[in-house]
């Protein structure tokens, strides 16, 4: 992978993703009212709020996942590294390669094992041959924990893991193509408390080089992982800090009667 | 507070731990009540009931400490449920010893009451322990009715246990340099008014924690310290 | 007021009359799926048996072993001959007076025209292909009287087979007395046999049943499949997934959809009139053949093979398509190595039904001249044929009774092609299909 090098290393507290005054509509229906956040680099940032709030629609902003949907409308700038990643000379393609996303539900393609990690790669022709695909999906595969489980079948269908190893092949998948930023969108909801934990676990290693956005349901699970968390609600993000303050002293009522189970 | 839980049960909980503490403020009132009547009508019945009743307020102490734990562990509280339910444990042990202090003032009605004591230092006494127990009752009151301002006036009361304790040092080591035969009944007295002076103390730090409670930060003005005890002489040639 | 307290008594009068009513009614409800299922099955083997009945006869012929004196004076001087000449020479041999006088020495009784007439009707006309043949494999048998066994006439078969009753009335039966002496006296030396009819399966269509063969239709049906799944497929999955997946969803997109499923329930000889104002009477594509054929069926398969496919393309989940955007790939790249391998199995099995479908079809390509009578088996798709279904609607319609059981086998083949092709559905989609 000889564009890892590239990469500018970027003061950590220099924000890497900068949403400013974003407002999303579905048609009539205003999703995100005038979200402003900082994503900084090497950071795991929770999105937390109830159903409907607009956390996952604010994370499919962040790598124009929003555009399939036709009625979707979106203002305000949303910049990666600087760059609008709204603007007209933006490759939606390469976004896309840049902030990697993992879903609620595992989905790794019906392929093999080593297909699924290799498939990026191929198509953005990362690898100049197979000695550097080989090698680029066994790093992958170790740095989201599967390579001891899986690394004497790499040719079994990748929807034949168990939920959590799926899972952790999608991260794998996605860090395969080395991107900036991971978007995670409640990767564990459908997982086991031990797969979760196992989630939890990597999540925290991959934090050393990726910035990871990571949608949550579970506040417990925000408090673990997130060193950020931002709280969602009707859209709006009504309050955003360290992790350890919104959980201990939330400064805003509502943030404290969400996180603590109260009539909303 | 605010509003009330989704899942009742919690807030359920959490008020039966607000009455475990409530009754064990009124438990401990009633202690120093019956501690000073013992002393003051030299009752070694009633001090050995005192002295009897502490286990009471221990047993709510540990009551109260078991379940806060099992409600961290089963309700994962966060903000100022968490806040409430730590407090609220350190607030029981605050009391338990506030209680263990007139416990011992019971213990010493015995030896008092073989002797002669100072009318003096009655009045001080009977003046701090009026003195403790309205601060008990008021922070109790601010810890349930979550007011932060009756939490601070309790806080600042502390200053005036203080300086009874402070006069009533000077009393006593006058006492004892002039009449040696009132050593043992004055150290007694001593240490009986030092341990409703540290009282006074734990009361202050529950008044702390009821600010903690609802504010989520520690108080930040600086603590109301009277006590120059510690710092005292008194010369028998010196003329007080 | 129900005492909401007090718990439900399940044990009373009423609720066991409710529990019964209940079984009562799942009961009543099974039974008549169950009777709905065996009288479609019993529809289903009343068919196929009465088709097997007439048509399994079908597949066999009688033959007559019949001494045929190789007379040199009829066929000539033609020892010498070689090359053209020699096939020239056995062509014009006059095969008829071999048989003619072979069996009138067989049979000494036949004497007047009507007879000798009567003698010839036994074997088939082509009788004198199969002596000519012998002939030719080898020339030495002239002079020599050699058994050959010929092919019957379709009257001879048919009262072997029992479909012409000795006891019905001699004036109306087409086999006559006389022939039916002569044939008891080859039974008795048993001369006479059945044999598996490969002719049937080998050789075009003919006027006479006993050589008439299925082979032409066949070719004809499956040059037709051909183009059709050339034409349809490609048109009807690219239409299906740009429908599905690019193009946008309005007023425009609605309306063809509405006219896709509406087509899909267009009387089929509506096409087979839209086939011959278009590509007979603007394109002049060659009348009768199979292309004419294939891009009529491919018109009325188009819309069952789009909407099939786009049920196949729908049913691929989201999530397998979000991975893929989301790992940076392009719309085009998403649909070919996620979606379309994802629903082809689907496809392939609504294309193969369609063309099940097209198989089946006679009314259309009535409308485009694939009715004639065609002999040659066609040997590319711009040559005139005739396909499996017209030629059961042709020789259904002959008058010779004859083709009766011709009719009923060659609907035993069309069913079995059906069969072959819905199992071959089946097999795909087990084959192709792939969990997610």
């Amino acid at each position: 992978m000889d564009n890892a090098a590239e990469i500018t290393p970027q003061a950590p507290t220099q924000a890497m993703i900068q949403a400013c005054d974003v407002n999303v509509y579905y048609g009539d229906d205003h999703a995100i009212r005038n979200v402003n956040l900082d994503i900084a680099p090497k950071t795991v940032t929770a999105l937390i709020g109830p159903s409907g709030c607009g956390k996952s629609t604010f994370l499919r902003c962040i790598n124009r996942m929003n555009d399939t949907i036709a009625s979707c409308r979106i203002t305000g700038t949303i910049t990666l590294d600087g760059q609008d990643i709204y603007d007209k000379s933006i490759d939606v393609v390469q976004l896309r390669a840049r902030v990697g996303m993992v879903f609620q539900k595992p989905n790794p393609f019906p392929k093999s094992i080593y297909d699924n990690v290799a498939y990026g790669p191929r198509i953005h022709g990362l690898a100049r041959n197979h000695t550097e695909l080989d090698q680029i999906v066994f790093t992958s595969l170790q740095k989201s924990g599967l390579w001891d489980e899986v690394k004497d079948r790499l040719d079994t269908p990748g929807t034949s893991l168990s939920g959590g190893q799926q899972q952790r092949l999608c991260i794998a998948r996605t860090i395969a193509v080395n991107p900036e930023v991971i978007l995670m969108d409640e990767p564990c909801s459908a997982l086991d408390p031990i797969a979760t934990a196992v989630i939890e676990e990597l999540v925290a290693e991959l934090k050393e080089r990726f910035a990871i956005v990571f949608v949550t349901h579970s506040m417990q699970q925000a408090a673990r992982i997130s060193q950020k968390t931002a709280f969602f609600y009707l859209g709006e993000i009504i309050e955003f800090g360290d992790t350890t303050q919104i959980f201990t002293n939330p400064r805003v009522e509502k943030t404290k009667d969400y996180i603590t189970g109260r009539y909303g | 507070m605010s509003q009330n839980h989704i899942l009742s049960s919690f807030d359920d909980e959490l008020n039966d731990l607000r009455a475990k503490i409530v009754k064990m403020g009124g438990l401990v009132d009633k202690q120093y009540k019956n501690a000073f009547i013992a002393l003051k009508t030299k009752d070694q019945n009633l001090a050995a009931e005192v002295y009897q009743a502490d286990r009471l307020v221990d047993q709510l102490d540990a009551d109260i400490e078991k379940q806060a734990i099992q409600m961290i562990a089963l309700r994962s509280p966060v903000a100022n449920d968490l806040r409430d339910i730590v407090s609220t444990m350190k607030i029981s042990a605050g009391l338990e010893r506030i209680g263990d202090y007139a416990k011992n003032l019971a213990k010493r009605v015995k030896v008092l009451s073989n002797r002669e004591t100072i009318s003096v230092s009655r009045a001080l006494i009977k003046q701090m322990i009026k003195q403790i127990r309205s601060m008990i009752s008021d922070v109790i009151d601010a810890y349930i009715s979550r007011d932060i301002d009756k939490a601070i006036d309790v806080w600042r009361r502390d200053k005036e246990v203080d300086s009874l304790y402070n006069s009533l040092f000077r009393e006593m080591l006058t006492y004892m340099m002039e009449k040696p035969q009132y050593i043992t009944s004055a150290t007694h007295l001593l240490f009986i008014a030092k341990n409703i002076e540290r009282a006074g103390d734990h009361a202050t730090n529950i008044a702390e924690l009821v600010y903690y409670i609802n504010e989520g930060e520690l108080l930040a003005l600086k603590r109301p310290k009277d006590d120059s005890s510690n710092y005292m002489e008194v010369d028998p040639s010196d003329d007080s | 007021m129900i005492d909401m307290k007090q718990g439900t008594i399940w044990e009373t009068k009423e609720m066991q009359a409710r529990l019964r009513r209940r079984y009562r009614k799942e009961r009543i409800f099974k039974s008549v799926g169950l009777g709905g299922l065996l009288v479609g099955l019993l529809a289903l083997a009343i068919l196929v048996a009465s088709v097997l009945d007439t048509g399994l006869s079908g597949f066999r012929e009688t033959r007559l072993k019949i001494d045929i004196y190789m007379n040199p004076e009829i066929i000539g001087n033609v020892k010498n001959l070689h090359g053209d000449a020699w096939t020239k020479q056995v062509r014009d041999v006059d095969y008829g007076a071999l048989i003619r006088n072979s069996l009138r020495t067989k049979f000494p009784d036949a004497k007047s025209r009507h007879d000798i007439f009567g003698l010839l009707k036994l074997v088939s006309s082509d009788a004198r292909v199969e002596i000519m043949n012998r002939l030719i494999k080898d020339r030495n048998i002239i002079g020599k009287t050699i058994p050959i066994n010929l092919l019957s006439s379709s009257i001879v078969d048919m009262y072997e087979k029992g479909q012409i009753l000795r006891s019905s009335d001699a004036s109306t039966r087409k086999i006559s007395n006389k022939q039916l002496a002569w044939l008891d006296k080859l039974q008795a030396e048993g001369r006479v046999t059945s044999q598996f009819n490969w002719t049937f399966l080998t050789s075009g269509d003919s006027r006479e049943p006993e050589l008439a063969g299925i082979l032409g239709a066949a070719v004809g049906s499956f040059l037709t499949l051909l183009v059709t799944l050339a034409i349809a497929f490609p048109i009807g999955v690219a239409t299906a997934i740009y429908l599905e997946e690019f193009a946008p969803k309005n007023k425009w997109t609605d309306l063809i959809e509405i006219n896709i499923n509406n087509l899909a329930a267009v009387p089929s000889i509506i096409f087979g009139l839209l086939g011959l104002a278009i590509f007979l009477n603007i394109f002049n594509i060659p009348r009768s053949s199979p292309l004419v054929g294939g891009l009529t069926l491919s018109l009325m398969t188009l819309p069952t093979l789009i909407i099939a496919s786009r049920a196949a393309i729908r049913a691929v989940p989201p999530s397998i398509r979000d991975a893929a955007i989301s790992m940076g790939a392009s719309p085009v790249q998403t649909q070919l190595h996620h979606v379309l391998p994802l629903s082809m199995p689907g496809i392939l099995t609504g294309t193969i039904l369609g063309m099940a479908q097209a198989l089946g079809e006679t009314a259309p390509l009535l409308m485009i001249g694939m009715v004639a009578f065609i002999v040659d088996i066609p040997k590319g798709v711009l040559d005139a044929a005739a396909v499996l279904p017209v030629q059961i609607f042709l020789w259904a319609d002959s008058p010779e009774r004859g083709f009766m059981e011709k009719t009923s086998a060659a609907i035993i083949v069309l069913l079995v092609f059906l069969v072959l092709m819905n199992g071959l559905a089946i097999w795909m989609r087990h084959k192709f299909e792939r969990r997610w």
